[in-house]
């Protein structure tokens, strides 16, 4: 199966000086841009596409996997410093870095970021090469029913996210009900209201940007400082220190490490799924296992390692599913198929068969863009981390500029803007109220999935029935697996209502 | 959304703009000039980057560039099926240095089923470069061997066989077309994109697809091509008969996703001279050495071809009535 | 009395459910009027389903305690310790942030974030005169530079730039 002499071409295409100056560029390019709110990942690779058509196949291809490598890390640095996700990816990170921010250990956290995703990533890119063809055909196994559960599987998250079961419910559930609107593949034209620009769905960025960043500026404002403190200038040294005492917390965690990497290789390779749904599951999954699961959410170390490694593997589950069928995953993937098709290569079997080494070396970049990952996620954390030493009424200007600039340029369309005010107005409103907005942002992520998957099960079967589930062995996996996520809050639950009873009895 | 980098100006072409500004009242946009272009370029595409109109057009400026002295720039305005860049580019000025590369029928269908606010006489068309067709196909070893095996199966019993249609595309309207000429009503199961839609025939969750025929061909041997919209074989799937030769009764036109160039109307009608530039100057870009062996090295030279503004206004205009007659479920009815 | 006007002020507590039921019962209703509606509501029928009953139990359970006259204040340590205290000022950057991205597509990207970011830092009250004239130059200047020049992303422009 391992024919030597292309696993050496691989490699001696990563021997040009010109290869690793471009992975490290564009490391650093994807975390820089992820940082930023409002400049999401693909918005990224799609401006750097045509600055690789000048170069050869593996550069113009290492180039902008690094940067959708870096910016899987670079955008949970504004997830856990200012509480305001780069990215959706980045939200689940935030549950418990931005808790540790408020603890005071900021770059605690950010060296397990750091640590986590360049783990992540490393482990993303040897199954990529040791196991992509059965990461592949475990993709393919998953057909609508079982995304559909992979969907459910994401929303019991939205359950536990708060104390009040309900109010998550229902913000959950509104979100999800957002997330159904635009053009069905039917053709039916849901909720736009006649604008044309919803026609694709409400847009996850803006609506991201307003519900959480926008929002989080309105309460940074009551602050001097963002993480309430008084401004003192850490030292660099003891950031450094902090920051490898992260990296060291993570290794004390392999399992955690390996099972979520795992979760977010198979869920990247899935279509239509990618980070986000990888970090989520992940992250609700070690949770659950974890033998301290209330502290998720209050700076949980497992929590934050969790999320980022698997966001980070994800993208070897994706390009696995490109490089093997030429079949992009989402919109990072579907550049990079670009990029290669304007190298004059195209990705689906026959590259793996006609450019072997070529592929090799892809996948080879991969895990050298995962110690330069480690490097550059270190250096930018190192000043990064004297962020929430500026006033807050320095940064909140800035912060407000360039999320809309950033949601600006994605369709270039100031309609996006308007749309992240919308949400910003509803974000504090439920801010204010005390109802989760992650709930919502996660229903909108996953209504999509969701609607459409069960649409397709539907038009399949001619009819809707718990048969059509239990007569797949993989949709019957994940029934189950959903059944176990279920379990904890359905005893947390029934908790509950029994002492809110036996106190009514009392009173 | 991508963009190119602008070329420097030449002294030549600066001294030109000099001169050009200078006489502007009347000159840029009256029948005198026939010198194109005076200005950088944009094409306008209503898809986002990556896709494989996005491949045709960024050879093509690439290598028409060079055929004179400014830049031509690809702009990505993708959403709503192309809908919101056909209307970024028609509220684009008039001028000759605003172009479109959109994709037929789903051009049509955004005014048909999406309630577009714009008409197809509200473009002119230079070029239909790449005509593609629909191919119907099944997974390598799906017992189906023929198109008339798949035929009876869903004749005998409609609901236990599964197609799979990609919405807003060429393919869509053939498979619709292709089900109501034979009468045919196996469960349609949709997707939004090619690529999901092929994950799912690989995958097995779906008997067959209506799928693109050249697209597939980087499927290789892993489908089967049962038959192809076209009226001749088409080179790519040289197994696969054309659908109206097995079918003869049926009739069906040869529809796929046809990527075309075009121009504002109200700019092609004030400047006829200008237009006729353009197309010449588009033509000699087409027809040279470099471009073709450029088209054949992607193996998209199997489905290009030059048909003029004359010829591909009338294909797209057949097409625009079928989509007009499956108007209807097209909308979601 | 007394009971209602508490009822009045923690009414506000159900401004956020109702309105998301009220957006939900209107969208619900809307696509039901589509053809199709059994592939149309697949997601959209249980979903609303379970909103509406959530809120009920909501608004029962609260009920429930009222009447048991158990004091209701449910918000956890995290709300109390975010609450909107600068009211004036949270209100005008509200304002002026509505105001600038009406802005920008009247005066320009540019000149709109550097009149927007002058007029907050000076509702902030930053002290120095220097930042309040270099800050938001510098950054306006900046993000033209990075999005419109090298990356060549057109900013919208207006009347000015």
């Amino acid at each position: 199966m391992f024919d030597a002499a292309p696993i050496l071409e691989g490699l001696a295409l990563l021997a040009d000086w010109k290869v690793m100056a471009v992975l490290l560029l564009g490391v650093f390019f994807g975390i820089i841009t992820g940082a930023i709110p409002g400049f999401s990942t693909p918005l990224a690779i799609s401006i750097m596409l045509p600055l690789t058509y000048p170069m050869s196949p593996v550069l113009g291809i290492a180039f902008l996997t690094a940067i959708y490598a870096g910016g899987n890390f670079g955008s949970s640095i504004s997830s856990i410093l200012l509480n305001i996700p780069g990215s959706p990816q980045a939200i689940v990170t935030g549950f418990d870095g931005n808790p540790m921010t408020k603890q005071g250990r900021a770059s605690e956290a950010l060296g397990m970021a750091v640590a986590s995703s360049a783990m992540g990533n490393l482990l993303g890119a040897i199954f990529l090469i040791l196991v992509m063809p059965l990461i592949v055909t475990v993709a393919l196994m998953f057909g609508p029913p079982e995304l559909f559960l992979v969907g459910v599987l994401g929303l019991t998250v939205i359950a536990a996210l708060h104390n009040s079961f309900l109010k998550a419910i229902i913000a959950g559930g509104f979100g999800v009900l957002l997330g159904t609107v635009g053009m069905t593949s039917t053709g039916a034209i849901r909720g736009t209201h006649g604008f044309f620009e919803l026609m694709d769905g409400i847009p996850v960025i803006p609506a991201l940007i307003g519900l959480i960043g926008f929002s989080e500026l309105f309460y940074m404002l009551q602050q001097r400082y963002v993480a309430g403190g008084s401004g003192r200038k850490g030292d660099s040294q003891k950031n450094l220190h902090l920051l490898l005492y992260g990296f060291g917390r993570v290794l004390k965690h392999p399992v955690t490490v390996l099972k979520s990497s795992t979760i977010g290789v198979i869920i990247g390779a899935l279509p239509g799924a990618g980070a986000t749904v990888a970090s989520v599951v992940s992250y609700n999954e070690a949770k659950r296992s974890s033998r301290k699961p209330e502290e998720f959410g209050q700076g949980a170390e497992e929590g934050l390692i969790s999320a980022e490694s698997a966001n980070n593997a994800s993208e070897g589950g994706a390009l696995a599913t490109m490089l093997s069928l030429g079949i992009p995953g989402g919109l990072a993937t579907a550049v990079m198929v670009g990029a290669f098709m304007l190298q004059g290569l195209i990705p689906g079997p026959r590259l793996f068969i006609d450019h072997q080494g070529l592929v090799y070396g892809i996948m080879f970049a991969q895990i050298v863009a995962s110690f330069f990952l480690f490097m550059a996620g270190l250096l930018v954390s190192l000043y990064a981390a004297k962020v929430i030493n500026i006033p807050t009424i320095v940064l909140i200007p800035l912060i407000a500029v360039f999320s809309v600039a950033g949601t600006y340029a994605i369709s270039l369309q100031m309609f996006d803007v308007k749309i992240m005010l919308v949400f910003a107005a509803l974000g504090i409103l439920m801010r204010k109220y005390d109802y989760p907005l992650i709930a919502v942002i996660l229903g909108i992520i996953l209504g999509p999935i969701l609607d459409r998957q069960l649409m397709r099960t539907f038009q399949g079967a001619g009819e809707l029935s718990l048969g059509i589930f239990l007569n797949r062995p993989v949709s019957l996996i994940l029934l189950f697996m959903i059944l176990i996520c279920l379990t904890p809050i359905a005893l947390k639950i029934y908790r509950n209502v029994r002492e809110s009873l036996g106190y009514a009895k009392r009173t | 959304m991508t963009v190119q980098p602008k070329k420097k100006m030449t002294a030549k072409a600066l001294f030109a703009g000099v001169v050009l500004v200078a006489a502007a009242p009347g000159m840029a946009l009256s029948a005198n000039a026939t010198e194109w272009p005076t200005e950088n370029v944009r094409l306008i595409l209503p898809f986002s980057a990556g896709g494989s109109i996005d491949r045709f057009a960024r050879g093509l400026t690439q290598h028409w560039e060079e055929y004179h002295d400014y830049a031509m720039i690809v702009d990505n305005r993708g959403g709503a099926s192309g809908l919101l860049g056909s209307r970024t580019f028609l509220g684009s000025p008039a001028n000759g240095h605003y172009l479109f590369a959109g994709i037929q029928p789903t051009l049509s269908m955004n005014i048909v089923a999406q309630g577009a606010d714009f008409d197809l006489e509200d473009f002119t068309f230079i070029n239909i470069e790449q005509r593609d067709y629909t191919s119907i196909v099944v997974r390598a070893d799906s017992p189906y061997e023929t198109i008339e095996d798949l035929v009876e199966s869903i004749r005998e019993n409609p609901s236990d066989v599964t197609m799979s249609m990609a919405t807003g595309s060429g393919t869509h309207l053939f498979g619709l077309a292709f089900l109501d000429t034979l009468e045919l009503d196996p469960n349609i199961v949709t997707f939004d994109g090619g690529g999901e839609q092929r994950t799912d025939l690989l995958g097995g969750h779906s008997d067959a697809a209506f799928s693109s025929a050249y697209g597939d061909m980087t499927l290789g041997d892993q489908v089967r091509v049962l038959a192809v919209s076209s009226h001749e074989t088409f080179p790519g799937w040289p197994d696969a008969p054309p659908v109206n030769e097995a079918f003869p009764e049926a009739d069906l036109p040869a529809i796929g996703d046809n990527r075309f160039l075009a121009v504002h109307t109200s700019f092609a009608e004030e400047n006829p001279e200008i237009f006729d530039a353009i197309v010449a100057s588009y033509r000699e870009v087409f027809h040279s050495d470099a471009y073709q062996a450029h088209i054949e090295n992607l193996g998209s030279d199997l489905i290009s071809g030059f048909y003029g503004p004359e010829e591909s206004k009338e294909i797209i205009y057949e097409i625009h009535e079928v989509v007009e007659r499956y108007g209807d479920m097209l909308s979601g009815n | 009395m007394g009971f209602l006007r508490e009822l009045g002020k923690k009414g506000g507590e159900f401004i956020v459910p109702s309105i998301m039921l009220a957006y939900a019962t209107y969208y619900y209703l809307e696509v039901s009027a589509l053809p199709r509606r059994e592939v149309n509501l697949l997601m959209i029928q249980p979903i609303y389903f379970v909103i509406l009953v959530a809120f009920f139990v909501l608004v029962a359970a609260y009920v429930c305690k009222s009447l048991a006259g158990k004091d209701s204040h449910d918000s956890n340590g995290e709300a109390s310790e975010r609450k909107i205290t600068n009211k004036a000022a949270t209100l005008s950057f509200a304002v002026l942030t509505v105001a600038y991205v009406y802005g920008i597509e009247w005066l320009g990207f540019v000149v709109s974030s550097w009149l927007y970011m002058t007029l907050l830092l000076m509702l902030f009250s930053v002290k120095s005169w220097l930042i309040v004239a270099a800050f938001p130059v510098g950054t306006a200047l900046f993000i033209y530079l990075t999005f419109d020049m090298w990356l060549s992303i057109p900013l919208p422009k207006g009347i000015l730039l």
